[in-house]
């Protein structure tokens, strides 16, 4: 197997709402597989299926408990704001930006099987879970950000010389 | 595989987040040192966001073979502070090499790694007959005896041979030689990097972490990053990224004899390939003529890796280049690389580093000898030399005397 490309920011697919799927056949299946790949190739922890160019409601996630895949994620109830710590992104490389989430959610979906399931997450999970369903909606953690601290994350030129290996 | 229990204990450890740790692990940037079978472990974990570690390497030879000495050698490592150990005994008969590693793990509180392809060789008949069978075989019985990390050298394919023909010193890693001579003799591709998959497979059921061997580290500073070092780093990249597709847990082996201007290049360059996997230094030893003093040079290099995002240090005695270490030079080179180790921690602005040596200057300031001892690296030797000094009656050092005290002249 290849990995699939990542789209990376300002890709207008990144923006784009995904559209919920009717039922999960084969196709959903197999392309569950490839962007499991995909996350592990680049040390990911989760992927939505919008960040390799696809707006179907399709996430997954694997955290070393075991991969989950979700289609037509919702989050059904929120509990507590946890603290603020950094984040990543795959489709925007080398940006932390420090957010504060709900500590606890329990999440509804479909998995592989077309099956309807509710999932009660806490800590990195639902953090992890909370960040791919926000890429459903065309939501970046750099949304998270006032003006100032994005231009001075997203044009670091301006502010200060820029890191040979960003992606890391 | 990983349990919670033990999680929360390396993060309260480290002071640092919990799911910021089960994070860097999910994602391969830091890896826990933990075979399930190894009973009597204190786990430990290496990686980003971590503090430096240093591993001390024992193990008999065929010329001093003796399992008493080996576990006083574990013992004085484990006392000055060593955070996991390598057993790299090499012998004629394989059941020595069973019966030392065995009783290193059992008294071995650390994570223990090993090199099987010694043994592996050894049971094969040898170097030239060594086969894949005989290599698994050797890998599962030490995986299940509770081998933590084991050092697999599948990165020395048959492109290296010429390569390495190009050099001043062709190989001086022990598994890269032994493969080299496999290669050319069977003209055929190295074992270990063809039936990699079965090795992930052995090393995910036992939770052991693979150390992918730099077989073609550089011997000597003329050697260094050059292109067997560098293709050898690929191949490791792709290795890397094949193990955390079926998730194993990884960390890639560095050099050896670089020049300390080419150190930061080294680390940049295996987490640029590797993926931001974790880097363990085998030195780096900045320079060929401290032969006698190779780890205080050894520690030179080593915070400057660890300060450019090495993450795990590997000791080198006062005997490199020259023999098999005793006791005291064991105990030496740990205290060395863990000051190295300590001195990258701060640069790294780790805060339990950093707050250690605001304790320690407090403690110099105040005249309190006994904190002073409970803050140094190495307490044996501070109160080995502070009985030897005269103390002054108000406390002072025979530095400068109570008088001329920079401390007491001026408050």
């Amino acid at each position: 197997m290849e990995p699939l490309e990542i789209k990376k920011y300002p890709d207008s697919v990144l923006r784009k709402k995904a559209l919920e799927i009717k039922e999960v056949t084969d196709k959903e299946v197999r392309l569950f597989e490839e962007m499991l790949f995909t996350m592990r190739h680049f040390a990911g922890i989760g992927l939505a299926a919008p960040q390799i160019g696809i707006t179907k409601s399709l996430i997954v996630v694997d955290i070393g408990e075991g991969a989950i895949r979700l289609a037509n994620p919702v989050i059904m109830k929120t509990k507590g704001l946890g603290a603020k710590w950094e984040e990543g992104c795959l489709s925007i490389p080398g940006i932390g930006v420090s957010i504060a989430r709900p500590e606890e959610i329990i999440v509804s979906g479909l998995n592989e099987l077309g099956e309807v399931i509710e999932l009660e997450a806490q800590g990195l999970l639902a953090r992890v879970l909370q960040h791919e369903i926000d890429h459903l909606r065309g939501k970046l953690i750099i949304d998270y950000l006032g003006l100032l601290e994005k231009m001075m994350l997203l044009k670091p030129k301006f502010w200060k010389a820029k890191d040979k290996y960003v992606n890391l | 595989m990983i349990s919670d229990k033990m999680l929360r204990l390396i993060a309260k450890k480290e002071n640092i987040d919990i799911n910021v740790l089960k994070r860097n692990i999910a994602r391969g940037l830091a890896v826990v040192l933990a075979n399930k079978n190894h009973k009597n472990i204190r786990p430990i974990a290496v990686g980003k966001d971590l503090t430096v570690k240093v591993n001390v390497n024992i193990g008999a030879s065929p010329n001093d073979l003796c399992l008493k000495n080996e576990l006083k050698k574990l013992n004085a490592a484990i006392e000055a502070g060593a955070d996991a150990v390598m057993d790299l005994t090499i012998s004629r008969c394989s059941s020595d090499i069973d019966k030392i590693r065995k009783a290193i793990i059992e008294h071995c509180p650390c994570p223990l790694g090993t090199v099987p392809i010694y043994q592996a060789a050894i049971e094969s008949g040898g170097v030239k007959c060594m086969a894949i069978k005989d290599y698994l075989k050797v890998l599962e019985r030490q995986a299940e005896e509770g081998v933590d990390f084991v050092t697999i050298h599948s990165g020395v394919t048959r492109a290296a041979l010429s390569l390495v023909k190009k050099r001043q010193i062709p190989v001086v890693s022990r598994g890269g030689s032994f493969l080299l001579e496999w290669m050319a003799r069977n003209k055929k591709e190295n074992f270990l990097y063809e039936y990699f998959d079965e090795i992930l497979d052995i090393a995910k059921e036992y939770n052991v972490t693979i150390s992918l061997g730099d077989g073609l580290r550089p011997g000597c500073i003329a050697d260094s990053t050059d292109r067997a070092q560098v293709y050898e780093l690929e191949v490791l990249g792709e290795l890397a990224l094949k193990a955390r597709q079926k998730g194993v847990q990884v960390i890639i082996e560095g050099p050896g004899h670089i020049p300390l201007n080419e150190i930061k290049k080294n680390v940049e360059l295996e987490k640029k390939i590797c993926c931001g996997a974790p880097f363990y230094v085998l030195g780096p030893l900045p320079i060929d003529t401290a032969v006698g003093y190779d780890h205080i040079a050894c520690s030179i290099g080593g915070a400057l890796a660890g300060y450019c995002g090495a993450d795990f240090l590997c000791y080198v005695t006062p005997k490199e280049h020259i023999g098999l270490p005793d006791v005291e030079d064991v105990r030496q080179g740990v205290v060395i690389t863990k000051i190295a180790a300590s001195i990258a921690d701060i640069a790294r602005g780790n805060k339990k580093a950093i707050l250690q040596n605001k304790l320690m200057s407090k403690a110099r300031k105040n005249f309190d000898w006994v904190k002073m001892c409970e803050y140094a690296i190495d307490r044996r030797k501070f109160k080995e030399l502070l009985s030897e000094a005269p103390r002054l009656k108000k406390g002072g050092c025979s530095m400068c005397g109570d008088e001329f005290c920079a401390l007491k002249v001026y408050r």
